[in-house]
């Protein structure tokens, strides 16, 4: 007879031998749901927009102006063919278009998380890829505060990478954002970035249809990447993409 | 932007009382939480007297880079964050006034341009110009030359450093024209289709109608805010010069910057708009130091061509506007807020109870709405010290369905034993097409998953003794892109290492198809609507390759389903899945070199029970080198008459991290592993 399937028990690991045949989840997946969930307990909806967008989702409608240098805060891939209306098109720099299409789509008040692949003409390396994941979040409703923001912020941290995480908020920049920040966390010896936040400028609001007199709101944008990597040690982002099993297999 | 210790320690050291600014170490930690991230700290040697100083490389973001790209309001910005004030050095033009007969006529000829929707601005709002005589371009002396060195820059004569150190000083660049070879007028013109200039470095650059220049009578002295050009360049023998403090809109220069291919200090922060306020503090202080080294040198008047003077700005915001935004538990009122901007030199006046008037300073071109302000008292109070506050209950939370019912299918991969890979959405062939990609393999976005894994299933076959694995079994969830739509998708594949007698896909599929309808996320759903095989089948598209190599003949079969399809037919669902959380696991980075294989099948006596015991004479002997061990057969010899025995065949798997493996030691564990199962009792290694 032939045993069931078995797994390839790697040595000094755990000693199962024969086992039955079991499937892996990719590590993007498991953290992508593992934000989700913690942001789902404090009344967080996923939300999801197209990675293919247009100029103005992408670029105008957040603040970031034509011929304005914080347009090179992102190398674009730009598509052949422009959109139905004549209108420039590009796989998505960030996931930060949601948050316009939300606002569009949704009266206030909102709590939104949305994961999705996003685009950067980068040369790759083991720290960069020319596709990535990010998880935007944003919430608006009235009286919304940068102490709201640092809790839900801080409380995400410590959820995911632990208690004791020390985590530094730090003054940024992000065209949509006003005030920005980053948000670090102490790795071994290092301060390491894992979060971009700040309060939703009133044009951006007003874009998305929402009267910044009367509505408040943060928004914040995670590198579920450099989560994955820090929280098992991986030290090339291209594995991520490789669809190589020696890597996916041991998650 | 490169900020050098020693040359802020200037703007704490004039004025009345010298103020001590804290070590390195302070000021860099001062930075990145107060405002800039500090990229990189440097101790530098410099001079010929061996000047010590420290350089912090910090990332100036654009909301601020139309003042920071300077020493001087650096100095300000750290002043305010330490409260110690920085002095701002003022200019004194009163001694210097003009000992020279005549203005030097300046036209600005192009004035405007219509940009979009905005009003009309400005290409040139700003032209200040001043002949000086009684110069030289000679060496400069040590502590200019030492000011720059510092900061990276090459010394190049007196007059050039000059202008290279007010511009690092206030952030405004100048330039310095030989008086002698200007023919005539000063023109700010645009450039006529095709006509050349030569610049300093000696390139040849082809102009265009679209690109702003600095002109004589006859011929272009300059590409304006980018780069000076050869014909009035300053040399050792010029004796008189046209200072050049002007102001250019950012889009023209960006424009012109990317059009002939320049970027340096100038153009980068013209780009980042600089105030036209400032053209004659940077004319006043150049005026001012070559007055203090050449002191026998003659000034004319300044000519000012001042087209596009900004209006004073000044805002309302409300003491509790501040408050609430920032969540300050404990608030504070318009006192503390006064003396908080005043620390940022920004003028701020209660005009009601409730309300302040905030008079913007004219080097602040950020400051417009009552956010800015929270950002200037906020990051001064420190973001670090906020009492985090928590948001108010919510409890009606809606499922995203697409992204429900994508989980509940790795729940059913995930237990039919596939492993879920993530490939590129940019791939060599599809729909929609890349118009800059980074390379011909990545030029479009995927119009199919499934082609992808079929690559991915050849991949990992090479790979399944060290997976331990009989077949690679693999699924992506993503989205392609087919016309002007994009799509989820979802693909799944098999590959057989060895071939399986009467082995069908499709069957498997369906058998796959039949997890999903019975699996608790779609059992409850699949009766009440249209989900069923036939949807299923109808919605899948069956690809097969032959992937085997080197003659080995293996195909790989993928299923690509249409995502959508399925999706819509089934009812939205009440609360998200979850999947477990990781057990926190540390990732090994996998061997680059070879692997070996090796089978050893053993007799033992007795049932089945001595699996451990055959594996730890195993591991025992493997050495760091066994990669794994695979128990891929047993059975149990139970024949009357003869005692109970059983075989066990391992499969074992040999690799290193550093090397490529040699047959011999191979062969020497081979032969410890087996003389150690031999020598025990009853044992008997086939």
């Amino acid at each position: 007879m032939t045993d069931e399937n078995t797994k390839g028990d790697s040595v000094g690991g755990d000693s199962r031998l024969i086992g039955a045949e079991i499937g892996h989840l990719h590590p993007m997946t498991q953290t992508v749901n593992e934000i989700v969930k913690i942001f789902s307990e404090i009344g967080f909806q996923v939300a999801e927009g197209p990675e293919i967008e247009t100029e103005f989702n992408n670029f105008d409608a957040l603040n970031v102006p034509k011929d304005h240098t914080s347009r090179d805060m992102q190398d674009t891939f730009w598509l052949k063919d422009a959109g139905p209306e004549g209108e420039r098109m590009l796989p998505r720099t960030h996931t930060s278009p949601v948050q316009i299409r939300f606002m569009q789509s949704h009266k206030p008040p909102f709590r939104i998380i949305a994961p999705g692949k996003v685009y950067r003409n980068e040369s790759t390396d083991a720290t960069h890829e020319a596709e990535f994941f990010q998880v935007e979040g944003m919430y608006i409703d009235k009286n919304v505060s940068l102490a709201n923001l640092k809790f839900v912020l801080e409380s995400f941290i410590k959820k995911y990478f632990g208690e004791e995480t020390e985590m530094r908020f730090r003054p940024s920049y992000f065209p949509f954002v006003e005030p920005g920040f980053e948000i670090d966390i102490r790795w071994k010896d290092r301060w390491l970035e894992v979060c971009g936040a700040g309060l939703v400028r009133p044009e951006v609001m007003r874009t998305g249809g929402i009267d910044p007199e009367e509505w408040q709101g943060f928004a914040f944008g995670i590198g579920p990447d450099r989560m994955v990597m820090l929280k098992y040690g991986i030290d090339d982002i291209r594995n991520m993409y490789s669809g190589d099993l020696r890597f996916v297999n041991q998650f | 932007m490169l900020i050098s210790q020693n040359w802020l320690k200037k703007y704490f050291t004039d004025g009345a009382e010298p103020r001590t600014l804290p070590d390195a170490k302070t000021i860099e930690n001062t930075f990145t939480m107060g405002i800039f991230e500090v990229e990189g700290v440097e101790k530098v040697i410099t001079g010929t007297e061996n000047v010590a100083d420290t350089v912090f490389d910090i990332k100036v973001l654009p909301d601020r880079a139309h003042y920071c790209y300077s020493h001087r309001y650096v100095a300000q910005e750290l002043g305010a964050l330490l409260n110690i004030p920085a002095t701002l050095p003022v200019y004194d033009t009163a001694k210097i006034a003009s000992q020279i007969d005549g203005s030097l006529v300046v036209n600005v000829n192009v004035v405007e341009e219509k940009v979009g929707e905005e009003k009309n601005r400005f290409v040139c709002p700003r032209y200040m110009a001043r002949r000086v005589e009684g110069v030289e371009a000679t060496a400069s002396p040590l502590w200019l030359k030492t000011a720059l060195e510092a900061l990276g820059q090459r010394s190049i004569n007196v007059l050039v450093d000059l202008t290279n150190y007010i511009m690092l000083e206030t952030g405004q660049p100048l330039h310095a024209f030989d008086a002698d070879k200007v023919e005539g007028d000063i023109n700010v013109r645009y450039a006529k289709d095709g006509e050349i200039i030569v610049l300093l470095d000696g390139t040849e650059v082809a102009l265009s109608s679209d690109i702003l220049v600095i002109a004589d009578s006859k011929d272009a002295l300059a590409i304006a805010g980018v780069k000076g050009g050869k014909k009035a360049e300053v040399t050792a023998e010029t004796k008189k010069i046209i200072i050049e403090s002007a102001n250019f809109d950012s889009v023209s220069v960006r424009k012109t910057s990317q059009k002939v291919g320049i970027k340096n200090e100038s153009s980068k922060r013209y780009e980042n708009k600089v105030t036209p306020e400032r053209t004659q503090l940077a004319m006043n202080a150049i005026s001012e130091f070559i007055a203090t080294i050449f002191p026998s040198a003659k000034f004319g008047n300044v000519t000012d061509v001042y087209l596009g003077k900004p209006e004073a700005k000044q805002f309302d915001v409300s003491v509790k506007f501040i408050n609430d935004v920032i969540g300050l538990k404990e608030r504070i009122g318009a006192d503390k807020i006064i003396d908080i901007l005043l620390r940022c030199d920004i003028k701020a006046e209660a005009t009601s109870d409730d309300n302040l008037t905030i008079h913007v300073p004219e080097y602040r071109l950020d400051l417009e709405i009552g956010y800015d302000i929270v950002d200037e008292v906020g990051r001064i109070l420190n973001y670090m010290n906020l009492v985090p506050v928590e948001l108010p209950k919510e409890d009606n939370r809606p499922v995203l369905k697409n992204f429900y019912y994508m989980n509940a299918l790795r729940k059913v991969f995930q237990g039919a034993g596939f492993s879920e890979v993530y490939t590129h959405s940019l791939k060599e062939n599809g729909d929609v097409e890349i118009l800059n990609p980074l390379n011909i393999e990545r030029g479009f976005m995927r119009n199919t998953i499934g082609e992808g894994l079929i690559k991915n299933l050849e991949h990992n076959l090479r790979y399944v003794d060290l997976l331990g694995l009989d077949a690679v079994k693999i699924y992506e969830v993503g989205t392609i892109f087919g016309g002007k739509v994009e799509r989820p998708s979802l693909a799944f594949g098999i590959a057989n290492a060895k071939k399986v007698k009467g082995y069908n896909f499709e069957a498997e599929a369906e058998k796959i198809f039949n997890q999903i309808l019975s699996s608790e996320y779609f059992a409850g759903t699949a009766s009440g609507t249209s989900l069923d095989l036939n949807l299923l089948k109808s919605s899948a598209k069956f690809t097969e390759s032959n992937i085997g190599t080197g003659g080995v003949n293996v195909v790989g079969n993928v299923c690509e389903i249409e995502l959508q399809k399925i999706i819509d037919v089934l009812p939205d669902p009440k609360s998200d899945i979850y999947f477990e959380t990781p057990k926190l696991i540390k990732y090994k980075k996998y061997s680059q070199y070879p692997f070996m294989v090796r089978d050893i099948s053993v007799f033992v006596p007795g049932e089945a029970t001595e699996v451990e015991a055959v594996k730890s004479i195993i591991t025992k002997h493997g050495t760091n080198l066994l990669n794994s061990v695979r128990l891929f057969d047993v059975y149990t010899k139970n024949k009357e008459g003869e005692p109970v025995k059983t075989s066990y065949a391992l499969r074992l798997v040999f690799q290193s991290n550093e090397r490529t493996l040699t047959d011999d030691e191979v062969i020497q564990i081979m032969q410890n592993i087996t003389a150690e199962m031999n020598g025990m009792e009853g044992w008997e290694v086939r």
